[in-house]
C-alpha cells in the first residue's frame, strides 16, 4: 500500500500518550493485521509478530502523540488546559480546536478557540513574552454549566493538522512523529510478507513515548527481543549538508552513542549499501530521547540501534517528511531484518573489539 | 578504632599492584566504547580464577559462584567520562560531544588521545590577547570547543579520525607528594581495582563482581547486570568526590583525602541499607580500617540501579575521595584505595 | 478514621528510614491480613487473598515522609543537613523537629532572621540545634546519616484535619480501613505501604516487580485548587470526594481501570471528582512500567498545603475513598 495512504489516514487518528487507544491504536492495528499475529499489551502498544522461532527482532516506533487535555472548567465556562508530552504552547494562541467532549455517554465533538488576555491589556513587558500554557483556555462558545456537562475534566483537545503533500515528493501533517514510523513499520511488514528471513520479527507501536518511552520499556519487557532498532524522527535541516545535527530531508540518519550497540548499528549501516540508500550519522554521546533507551535496558539488556528520518517543524501540526526516505527506510529495515536474521547466536555479546 | 587485624590485601604499594592499578588507569573506556578496558579486565579477572561472560551491553561479569551461599554483587564501572568525535570542521578541528558530566573550564589547553590509534590532539582556545572580555569572564560552551589533530580540512581529519570515535584525556598515572597519585578515569578504575583484589579471594560467598560500562551515562550497565544476577546485597565501589582542600569549610567536603575509605548514606539515587551500612561501619571500627562518612547527598552511582534493577537489593556504596573528578587530572591517596579493598574484604570474608 | 489516622500520623518515617511506621502499620492491619512481610527497601507488603481466580490488585500507600538527613557536625555541635525528598526549606524553619530515637531539635538558618533579600534560602542556609554546645556532645546523640522529621502535631476543626505527614499516611489509614472492612474481598489485596517514594517511587518499583499484580491502585494525595488564587488552576476540592487520577507527570491512569471506578462511584451515587495533575508523580508510575506493563490508576485525596507542616485533609474523603476501594475489591 502507497505510504501517503496510510499516512492520510493514521496521522488523523488521535491518539496522545496514554489515550492510544482513542483512535490511534485500533487505525495503526488494521493495516498490520493482514500480515502479523495481533496483540494490545497492559500499557496499549500495539505488538504485531511475523513469523515463528529464534532469534526474535524488533522493531519500534511509537504512535503515541503530543497532546492537550482539559484540567477545570472556570466560573466563566472558559476551559483551563494542560499538556500531554512536550506541547510546543507556542502553536495554540488562537488556534481552532476540537474539544472531544462526551454527550449522553456518547463521543461528541464540539469546536472550540484558544484565547488568551489580548495584547492591548498586556503589560509592554508582558507583550514580548510567549503566552504560558497556563494563561491559555478553550473558548467553546457556551454557558460554564453547559460545559461542565459536555466537557468533564480529563477531555482531549485537538489542533488540525491535514496532511497535504508538498512539492518534491514532501509531506505535512500533524502527529508524522512519529506515525511516519508507524507508516514506514507496516510498509516494511508488506514487504517482509513476501520475503524470506529467520525467525520473529516484532513490529511495536509503542505507546507513551511523549511522556517517558514507558509503552517501549515495558513493551521490550514482554517481547524480550534477541535485538531491536528502535525508529523516530530525527531534525532536519533545510539544506543539501548535514550540519549541526540537522540532516537532509531525503537522508536517513543512524545514530552512534553509548547507548547503542555498535555492532548492530554497522549491521545497519552496511545493510543501506547495496540498496544505494544515503544514510549520515547521527550522534547521542548519552540519551537519544528515544524509545531506544527504554529498550536497551530492558531485561538482562537489549542490543539496540537507531534508525531516523529527518523531520522539520517538529511537535507542532505542519510537521513535514520526505516520502521518499521513508519508502527508503522500509526497504532498509527489510534488508536489515534478512541480513540480520541469519547471523550467529551469540554475535553481539562477543565484544572482541 | 579497633585493633589492626591481619589484611586480607596487600597494599597497592607494593610493585606489582601498583603495576595493575596502572595498567587499569591507562588504559582507555570511554562510556559505550569499553573495549580496551574490558579486554584488560576480562585478562586480569580470568588470571585470577573468575569464570567471565560479557552481556548485550558489554559488561564484563566475573565470577565465582559457591551452590547454596549468599549472591553477592560487586559493581565497579570500567568506564570513563571522554568525547565522542561527531565531525570535522572546514579547518580540520575535530567537533565532539562530552560523554559524561564534564566542566568546560577544565579542558582548555588539555591534551587528548583520539581514538584507538591514541592520535594526540589539543583543545585550544583565542589566545587572551585577542579574547574579548566577555570570553574571559564566561565559559565557553562544548559547541565553541574542538579538538585540533593538526589536520587541515574536514576530510583529511575524518579519514585520521572517523565520527563516532573517542577521545580520552592524555593524563597517565603518576605517584606524587606524599601516597598520592595524579591520572586521569581514578573514576572509576580504584573500583575496578578493588574488584580485582577481591577476585584473588576465597571468599564464603557467591560472588559476582560486574565491571559495569555506561554508568557515566545513566547507570545502564549496572541495571541489566543486576537484573541478571538477581544479587541478595549489592555494594558499589566507586571514586567519589573530595572537595577538601582550597580553604573549604568541613561541611562542603564531602570528603577528605587519607582519611579513609567513604560510606555513603544517601545519594541522588539510592539510600543505603541502613543495616548493611551499619555492619560495613561496625567492620571497619572492629578492624581498625581508616573510614569516614560521605558527607553529603549530591551525585549518584550504580547502587541506585542495583537497588531497583528487579526485586529490592539492600545495597551500599563505599567510595575512594577523588580531588578534582570529572577532570583530566583527578587526585586521591593510595592508603585510601587500600582501605576500599581492606574493608570489603573483611565484611565479605565473614558475610556466610 | 480519625482514630487510625492519629495512630499513624504519630509516627516518623523519612524515606529510607521507615521501620518505625511499618512496626505501627504491621501491629495495626496484621491481625485482618493473611501474609504480612518487609523487604530490602523497607516495604511492607500485607497480603490478604480474595476468592480463587480472582485478579490479584496492589494497593499501594507510601509510608514514608519528607525529612532532614544529617550531612555534618560542626564543631559548636550544630547540625548541618540536607532534604530527603523535594520541598521549600523556608515551610520548616523555626519549626521543632523529631529524630527517630525522639530526640527534638530546632531548624533554623544561616540566612538572617527576616530572610535573605530575594527572600529565598537554600537548604545549604538551614541547620538543626539540637540544645548542645560541642561537636562531642552531638556526635553522642546523633550520626551523619540520621533523619529527622518535622514534630507531630495535629488540628482537627470537624472533618478538616491538618498535620505534618497526611502525605500520606492518610492513604495509609485508607488501606488499614480497607483491610480491616473486607472480610472477604474477591480479589487478592497486595496492600503495600511502599517506601522512598518521596525520593523517586523507588519502595512500589521493587515490590510491583516482586510481587507482580495483576493490577496497581495507588492511594495518594493530590493538591487541592479551593484556595484563594490556588496554582496549578485544578477542579479539585476538599470535601467532594476521592480525586480519580487522569493524569499527572508520572502515569496516565489505565483508561479500563479509571472508567472502571467512576462507574462505582456514579453506579453507587458517591461522590468523586476527575483530577489532572500539571506535574508530580505517585505510585502509579512505578507500578505501570513494572516488568511487561501492569495497568494502574491513583485514587488521590484531596489534600491543600502538601509538603508543609499543616497539610490539611477532610475526612469525608478518606471514608469516601475506603468505599470505592472496597466497592473496586469487592466487584
Amino acid at each position: 500500500m502507497e505510504l501517503i495512504k496510510i499516512l492520510e489516514d493514521i496521522t488523523q487518528k488521535l491518539g496522545p500518550s496514554g489515550f492510544e487507544g482513542y483512535e490511534a491504536a485500533d487505525a495503526i492495528a488494521a493495516y498490520f493485521k493482514p500480515y502479523c499475529e495481533l496483540t494490545t499489551d497492559a500499557l496499549g502498544s500495539v505488538v504485531a509478530r511475523m513469523g515463528s522461532g529464534s532469534p526474535t527482532i524488533l522493531l519500534d516506533a511509537h504512535m503515541d502523540e503530543i497532546g492537550v487535555i482539559t484540567t477545570k472548567v472556570e466560573d466563566d465556562g472558559c476551559i483551563r488546559i494542560g499538556r500531554v508530552g512536550g506541547l510546543d504552547p507556542r502553536v495554540l494562541p488562537g488556534s481552532r480546536v476540537t474539544i472531544h467532549a462526551v454527550q449522553d455517554g456518547k463521543r461528541h465533538d464540539i469546536t472550540g478557540v484558544v484565547g488568551a488576555l489580548p495584547p492591548h491589556l498586556l503589560s509592554a513587558e508582558d507583550r514580548e513574552k510567549n503566552y504560558k500554557l497556563e494563561d491559555l483556555f478553550v473558548d467553546a462558545g457556551l454557558p460554564a454549566d453547559e460545559v461542565r456537562r459536555l466537557v468533564p475534566v480529563g477531555s482531549l483537545v485537538s489542533v488540525s493538522g491535514k496532511t497535504v503533500t508538498l512539492k518534491g515528493n514532501r509531506v505535512a501533517s500533524k502527529v508524522l512523529d512519529d506515525r511516519a514510523a508507524v507508516a514506514v513499520l507496516i510498509r516494511t511488514a508488506e514487504i517482509l510478507s513476501a520475503q524470506k528471513f529467520n525467525g520473529t520479527v516484532v513490529f511495536c507501536a509503542a505507546a507513551q513515548e511523549e511522556v517517558g518511552g514507558f509503552g517501549a520499556m515495558t513493551a521490550a519487557y514482554g517481547i524480550n527481543p534477541d535485538w531491536a532498532v528502535a525508529f523516530d524522527l530525527s531534525f532536519a535541516t533545510h539544506g543539501k549538508e548535514a550540519a549541526d545535527g540537522l540532516y537532509p530531508l531525503d537522508t536517513l540518519t543512524i545514530a552512534h552513542g553509548s547507548h547503542l550497540h555498535p555492532l548492530l548499528t554497522k549491521k545497519l549501516e552496511d545493510a543501506a549499501k547495496p540498496l544505494h540508500i544515503k544514510t549520515a550519522k547521527e550522534f547521542a554521546a548519552d540519551w537519544t530521547g528515544t524509545d531506544a533507551d527504554d529498550i536497551q535496558t530492558a531485561h538482562n539488556g537489549i542490543p539496540v540501534a537507531l534508525l531516523g528520518v529527518p523531520g522539520l517543524y517538529m511537535h507542532t501540526p505542519v510537521e513535514v517528511v520526505s516520502l521518499d526516505a521513508l519508502e527508503d527506510a522500509a526497504r532498509l529495515l527489510a534488508e536489515f531484518v534478512r541480513v540480520s536474521s541469519v547471523e550467529q547466536e551469540g554475535w553481539l555479546t562477543k565484544w572482541d573489539d | 578504632m579497633g585493633r589492626l587485624i591481619t589484611k586480607l590485601i596487600s597494599s597497592v604499594n607494593e610493585t606489582e599492584n601498583t603495576e595493575l592499578l596502572k595498567k587499569l588507569l591507562e588504559a582507555r573506556g570511554v562510556s559505550g566504547d569499553e573495549g580496551e578496558i574490558r579486554k584488560l579486565i576480562r585478562e586480569e579477572a580470568e588470571k585470577r580464577g573468575a569464570k567471565v561472560e560479557f552481556d548485550a551491553l558489554g559488561n564484563v561479569i566475573a565470577s565465582k559462584e559457591k551452590e547454596g551461599k549468599k549472591r553477592v554483587l560487586l559493581d565497579a564501572h570500567m568506564d570513563e567520562v571522554g568525547f565522542l568525535i561527531t565531525g570535522a570542521t572546514g579547518d580540520g578541528c575535530l567537533k565532539y560531544q562530552p560523554v559524561g558530566g564534564i566542566d568546560t573550564r577544565v579542558l582548555v589547553g588539555r591534551r587528548v588521545l583520539v581514538g584507538k590509534e591514541k592520535l594526540p590532539g589539543v583543545i585550544g582556545i583565542t589566545p587572551i590577547h585577542l579574547a574579548s572580555e566577555s570570553e574571559m569572564e564566561t565559559p565557553l560552551k562544548h559547541k565553541d570547543l574542538a579538538i585540533d589533530i593538526g589536520a587541515s580540512d574536514k576530510a583529511g581529519a575524518e579519514s585520521d579520525c572517523a565520527p563516532g570515535s573517542t577521545a580520552v584525556f592524555d593524563s597517565p598515572p603518576e605517584l606524587f607528594g606524599q601516597n598520592m597519585l595524579v591520572s586521569r578515569a581514578l573514576d572509576d578504575r580504584v573500583g575496578c581495582y578493588t574488584l580485582l583484589r577481591i577476585l584473588e579471594l576465597d571468599l564464603p560467598v557467591s560472588l559476582f563482581c560486574v565491571f559495569a560500562v555506561q554508568e557515566e551515562t545513566g547507570l545502564r550497565g549496572a541495571q541489566t547486570a543486576a537484573h541478571r544476577i538477581r544479587p541478595d546485597i549489592g555494594l558499589a565501589f566507586e571514586g567519589t568526590t573530595a572537595n577538601d582542600i582550597g580553604d573549604v569549610k568541613h561541611e562542603k567536603m564531602v570528603c577528605e583525602c587519607g582519611k579513609g575509605v567513604a560510606i555513603s548514606f544517601m545519594d541522588r539515587v539510592s539510600i543505603s541499607n541502613p543495616r548493611l551500612r551499619a555492619a560495613l561501619i561496625e567492620t571497619a571500627e572492629a578492624n581498625g580500617i581508616p573510614h569516614q562518612m560521605r558527607r553529603g547527598t549530591a551525585g549518584g552511582n550504580d547502587a541506585g540501579a542495583i537497588q531497583r534493577a528487579a526485586s529490592a537489593v539492600p545495597t551500599c556504596t563505599l567510595s575512594v575521595p577523588v580531588r578534582y573528578i570529572h577532570g583530566a587530572n583527578g587526585v586521591c591517596c593510595l592508603a585510601d584505595i587500600d582501605a576500599q579493598a581492606e574493608l570489603a574484604a573483611q565484611y565479605l570474608m565473614k558475610n556466610e | 478514621m480519625l482514630n487510625t489516622l492519629k495512630q499513624v500520623l504519630a509516627v516518623s518515617g523519612v524515606s529510607g528510614n521507615e521501620h518505625n511506621i511499618a512496626k505501627t502499620i504491621e501491629e495495626m492491619v496484621g491481625p485482618y491480613v493473611s501474609t504480612i512481610k518487609t523487604d530490602a527497601l523497607g516495604n511492607l507488603i500485607a497480603i490478604k487473598e480474595g476468592k480463587a481466580g480472582g485478579k490479584r490488585v496492589m494497593l499501594a500507600a507510601h509510608m514514608d515522609q519528607i525529612g532532614f538527613v544529617v550531612t555534618d557536625i560542626n564543631d559548636k555541635g550544630f547540625l548541618y543537613v540536607t532534604n530527603v525528598g523535594g520541598f521549600a526549606p523556608e515551610a520548616f524553619l523555626g519549626k521543632v523537629v523529631t529524630f527517630t530515637d525522639g530526640l527534638q531539635g530546632v531548624v533554623s538558618s544561616k540566612a538572617p532572621s527576616r530572610g535573605p533579600a530575594d527572600g529565598k534560602i537554600t537548604m545549604e542556609d538551614v541547620y538543626i540545634d539540637i540544645g548542645t554546645s560541642t561537636r562531642a556532645e552531638s556526635e553522642a546523640k546523633v550520626k551523619l546519616g540520621d533523619t529527622a522529621c518535622v514534630a507531630h502535631q495535629l488540628v482537627v476543626n470537624g472533618t478538616r484535619v491538618s498535620a505534618p505527614t497526611m502525605d500520606d499516611r492518610a492513604a495509609c489509614a485508607v488501606l488499614i480501613e480497607v483491610l480491616k472492612a473486607a472480610a472477604k474481598p474477591n480479589k487478592t489485596i497486595v496492600a503495600v505501604f511502599t517506601s522512598q517514594e518521596e525520593v523517586g517511587i523507588r519502595g512500589a518499583a521493587v515490590s510491583a516487580f516482586a510481587e507482580q499484580p495483576d493490577e496497581g491502585i495507588a492511594v495518594d494525595v493530590t493538591l487541592a485548587g479551593d484556595t484563594p488564587d490556588a496554582k496549578p488552576r485544578m477542579a479539585v476540592s476538599l470535601g467532594k470526594g476521592p480525586a480519580i487520577k487522569i493524569m499527572d507527570r508520572a502515569s496516565i491512569s489505565t483508561p479500563y481501570l479509571r472508567d472502571a471506578l467512576i462507574k462505582i462511584c456514579e453506579d453507587g451515587g458517591m461522590a468523586y471528582q476527575r483530577e489532572v495533575l500539571p506535574f508530580g508523580g505517585t505510585d502509579a508510575g512505578a507500578i505501570q512500567r513494572s516488568r511487561a506493563g501492569i495497568p494502574a490508576v491513583t485514587i488521590s485525596i484531596p489534600c491543600r498545603y502538601v509538603h508543609s507542616p499543616v497539610e490539611t485533609v477532610d475526612l469525608a474523603d478518606l471514608d469516601d475513598c475506603v468505599k470505592l476501594i472496597l466497592g473496586y475489591v469487592n466487584q
